[in-house]
């Protein structure tokens, strides 16, 4: 206990004080610009900065809130006890508005969701900020620096100088801190300094004239949610602000004209209804992208569940499987694959697509997958197994279809392996003879669920030492299209050059040949399964 | 801009369908209710003309599927033209649309079956 306190102490003591000196700074510069009344001023960035401190390093850090008000006030020649008065109601603001914001809301410093953002200019804008109004407008008449016939606007002044320090100043500080380092918002550097050029001479242009041109500024707040988040949002505001306050305290601007008190009450209005705006809006840009995130994740692993966790080891056969998951805008796609051992010793082999993408595709896409689990149990020829799955499709999911390669593989340890295989719509599966031959093997067929009677038919071919059976989906030619189509003789191009290597480098070297480095995301799935009967060691033969 | 536009025109007599752009699931069923709209219960069958289309993906493939579904129900034909040698052909070979429809290579060859026959 001892020794944590030791340990803690020098980092809580250089926050006190940094808080307590930021506080003096921003406040001696804060009543060096003050317009009516002593103390008062548009926004009162103390407030937002007692606010962000206390909720980013907990509420033992308000003595540097009192630390920082007491000195601010305490040479500017007004009674001791209304410095008194000011200080412990600035401190007692801070501490109101992090405890209101942490109990009643389930405050995040974040601001990335519209309530976090909404609780911020209740709680602690409105609510939290009328204890330092009401409290230092009392210690002012009490010190008689103010005339009682003003309580009413120097009261409302503060109160509304103070939700401008939590509306403008606290956000950018609690962003600040928890949007480090910004590198996640879609816009760029460039982009950022343009808004910043645009932003301040906008701003400078729409606070020096006297036409009511406030308006404008809107559309730059937009830009500034919509592309750079939080940070943009908090950035704009300070940069107009930065503007808006000098030119208006100078009489200068659309709010120019009216008496100082109207003046800055217009100002304070238009800021702080101008931060809410771009702060709700980013929090709706997070939270739409949130949940389009978690969209993500479920038809993801939707799609995982959908696929075996690994392939089974076939002895004397090299396997290798590759699947690419389509783009992230496209969600599920409806590729599968399979590999299972039926009872007589064989194997079946599935490669699929699923029409059609999102959750229907996905329902579609177990539906097929077990279905040819079942049908293989009672069936050995692949094309009653695909008959069987169109009925399956026609009569449980009527609009969907998916064309599929399924073969039969008995492996014979002597020489090599017999496939059979059928094809319903699905590119016909390809072998790489050890030789470097490519022939493709199956008939085409119908796709399924879309023909009450498709055309099915089986064809075999013997796989021997050496020789590759490649069964892909059109992912893998159509991964970029219509930009770029990788026809089938390019395919069989790039599978010629993969002789005589292992299934897992025919599957690379076939991606990289089809798909190159290309960056973009693939516009369909993409499996890619090889099966490879691995040469015989040099050697006596063992019979 | 539409990602596929539809022209309709009328060949001695057969309603004739092109198509240009990328069909994919966006537009597919769209597509398919706009062509199917342009067939009279009298022409003898459809032509629907793809050597102008850029993309096709799998829905617009079973679209061409549904649409030869529909008029065999009318007894009409459908022929679906694309050009020799053409990717699309090999993937419409490929799902064996051949079964439901028959593949052209111009549209004048598909005009002239269908005339014959009808």
């Amino acid at each position: 206990m001892q020794g944590s306190d030791r340990g803690n102490w020098k980092p809580y003591a250089v926050k006190v004080v940094v808080l307590a000196g930021v506080y003096y700074g921003a406040a001696k510069l804060g009543l060096n610009l003050a317009f009516s009344a002593p103390s008062v001023t548009a926004i009162w960035a103390p407030t937002g900065i007692a606010l962000a401190a206390i909720l980013l390093w907990g509420y033992r850090v308000w003595p540097g809130v009192a630390l920082g008000a007491m000195l601010a006030n305490g040479w500017t020649g007004v009674p001791l006890y209304t410095v008194a008065g000011i200080t412990v109601g600035n401190t007692l603001e801070a501490l109101a508005g992090a405890y209101l914001l942490r109990e009643l809301a389930d405050f995040r410093a974040s601001l990335e969701r519209v309530r976090d953002v909404l609780a911020l200019a209740v709680l602690a804008g409105a609510v939290s900020t009328t204890i330092s109004a009401t409290i230092g407008v009392t210690s002012l008449l009490v010190g008689n620096e103010i005339a009682s016939s003003d309580l009413g606007s120097v009261w409302r002044t503060w109160w509304l100088g103070d939700m401008g320090g939590d509306l403008v100043v606290a956000p950018a500080l609690l962003v600040a801190a928890t949007h480090w380092p910004y590198r996640r918002a879609p816009g760029r550097l460039l982009e950022a300094a343009a808004l910043v050029a645009v932003v301040l001479g906008v701003s400078a242009l729409v606070f020096s004239q006297s036409t009511a041109l406030t308006f404008v500024v809107f559309p730059l707040l937009v830009w500034a949610a919509l592309r750079f988040w939080q940070p943009g949002a908090v950035g704009a505001i300070l940069l107009v602000a930065s503007i808006a306050i000098p030119l208006t305290e100078n009489d200068l601007g659309p709010f120019s004209g009216h008496p100082p008190d109207d003046r800055l009450l217009l100002a304070q209005g238009f800021l702080g209804i101008a931060s809410l705006t771009a702060l709700v809006l980013a929090a709706v840009i997070t939270e739409r992208r949130r949940a389009e995130e978690a969209v993500e994740y479920v038809a993801g692993t939707l799609q995982e569940s959908l696929l075996p966790s690994h392939l089974p080891v076939i002895p004397g056969i090299e396997t290798a499987v590759d699947f690419r998951a389509a783009g992230r805008q496209h969600l599920v796609g409806g590729d599968f694959y399979d590999l299972f051992q039926r009872d007589d010793g064989s194997w079946t082999v599935l490669v699929g697509d699923v029409l059609g993408k999102g959750a229907t595709a996905a329902a579609t896409t177990g539906l097929a997958r077990y279905t040819l689990r079942a049908a293989a149990v009672s069936e050995s020829r692949p094309s009653r197994i695909l008959g069987l799955l169109n009925d399956a499709i026609r009569r449980q999911s009527p609009d969907q279809s998916c064309t599929v390669a399924c073969g039969r593989l008995e492996v014979d340890a002597a020489n090599g392996a017999r496939v059979t295989l059928s094809v319903g719509g699905h590119p016909l599966p390809l072998v790489l003879r050890a030789d470097g031959r490519v022939e493709p093997v199956g008939q085409p067929g119908t796709m399924l669920g879309v023909l009450p009677h498709p055309q099915l038919a089986d064809q075999t071919a013997d796989l021997a030492p050496g020789d590759a059976l490649v069964l892909y989906t059109d992912g893998l030619t159509d991964a970029y299209a219509p930009g770029r189509i990788v026809k089938r003789a390019g395919l069989v191009a790039a599978l010629e050059s993969c002789a005589g290597r292992s299934a897992t480098e025919i599957a690379s070297g076939i991606r990289e040949a089809v798909l190159g480095v290309v960056e973009a995301e693939p516009r369909d799935d993409i499996v890619l399964l090889v099966l490879r009967i691995p040469e015989r060691r040099a050697g006596p033969h063992p019979r | 801009m539409p990602l596929a536009d539809l022209e309709l025109e009328s060949i001695s007599g057969l309603p004739v369908a092109h198509l240009f752009g990328e069909i994919d699931r966006s537009n597919a069923a769209e597509l398919g209710d706009r062509v199917a709209s342009a067939i009279g219960d009298q022409s003898g069958g459809l032509v629907v003309d793809l050597s102008e289309l850029a993309f096709l993906d799998s829905t617009g493939i079973r679209m061409l599927f549904g649409l030869a579904a529909q008029l065999n129900q009318r007894h009409q034909k459908l022929r679906v033209v694309v050009p020799d040698g053409s990717h699309l052909g090999e993937i419409l070979d490929t799902v064996g649309l051949q079964q439901a429809a028959a593949t052209d290579h111009t549209v004048g060859e598909a005009v002239a079956a269908l005339t014959r026959t009808g």
